[in-house]
């Protein structure tokens, strides 16, 4: 085994052994500390959200992802949480907490609206 | 007369038989000549759009102004770029020179208004304008571009357009 196969495989070991590699679908699931949480992937295309209403309980991770090749955003209409403008091709990722903003739109196209359904 | 302006203009061209005999319509235009209307009416808008900024006292045209320019000037660079990669130059043509042309007289126009006349107007403009470049690209230009990434880069350009339409339409509403 070569030294570049070598870190791999030794990234690959830490990963499973904290928990947090588990690839299913479009979501990515976390098993760290025996709590399932769900790692979940929004993208922008066409001047919509690809989910417009996406269950995710506390603690679950999402990102979204600008595959426009225009500037987006996802903000909270509470201010509360905010991705900053993605250009084509950035990510920003959040973790899901209590009392976040569950609605949210695109501040440069308020056309642009989609909600978080919090789950047990 | 006050509102014969870019959407006048492409109904003539799509339509008028008299205007079609003295130039091309838009159908005719090839790729790289397609591309320069393309090219040419992103920076009529943003130049409406700094003209809104330095005008108007609205936070909501502001915004809007601040998204025409960040949009168009994002699909100018994917447009350039890919010419860029393709090796071409845009080429110049009468609809470009006819888009240019009456942006001077809107210009002219909406740097004597102010205050609420001016939002409104801007606002109008910018649906007309959108809906009138829209039909452009919809019905002439993406149907008969040839080059598939071009084609495909005018299909991302057009969701971009019918978006900046419905948002002005919104913000016409609020105006009114």
């Amino acid at each position: 085994m070569n030294r570049r196969n070598c870190l791999i495989s030794m990234c690959l070991l830490v990963a499973f052994a904290t928990g947090a590699v588990h690839a299913s679908g479009g979501r990515i699931t976390n098993l760290k500390k025996g709590i399932a949480s769900t790692h979940h992937v929004i993208a922008i295309e066409q001047f919509r959200y690809s989910s417009v209403s996406l269950d995710a309980a506390l603690g679950d991770k999402i990102t979204w992802k600008n595959n426009d090749i225009v500037p987006h955003t996802a903000t909270a209409e509470n201010g509360s949480w905010d991705t900053g403008e993605l250009k084509y091709g950035e990510t920003y990722s959040l973790i899901v907490v209590e009392n976040m903003g569950l609605y949210y739109y695109c501040r440069f196209h308020p056309i642009m609206a989609a909600t978080l359904q919090l789950v047990q | 007369m006050k509102k014969v302006h870019l959407s006048t203009i492409l109904a003539l061209a799509l339509g008028s038989t008299s205007f079609l005999a003295q130039a091309q319509t838009p159908a005719d235009l090839n790729d790289l000549e397609i591309a320069h209307v393309a090219y040419t009416a992103d920076v009529v808008d943003i130049r409406y759009a700094h003209l809104a900024l330095a005008l108007s006292q609205n936070p909501e045209i502001h915004e809007f102004a601040r998204t025409m320019i960040r949009d168009h000037e994002a699909v100018n660079e994917q447009a350039l770029a890919l010419l860029e990669k393709l090796k071409a130059q845009p080429q110049d043509n009468f609809l470009s020179q006819k888009i240019a042309s009456d942006a001077e007289g809107i210009i002219n126009e909406l740097s004597k208004l102010r205050g609420e006349e001016f939002d409104l107007r801007y606002a109008e403009n910018e649906l007309g304008y959108h809906k009138a470049v829209n039909g452009l690209v919809g019905d002439s230009f993406i149907p008969n571009i040839e080059n598939e990434e071009v084609k495909s880069l005018f299909e991302a350009g057009y969701d971009i357009f019918k978006a900046h339409e419905k948002h002005a339409e919104m913000m016409v509403k609020n105006l009114q």
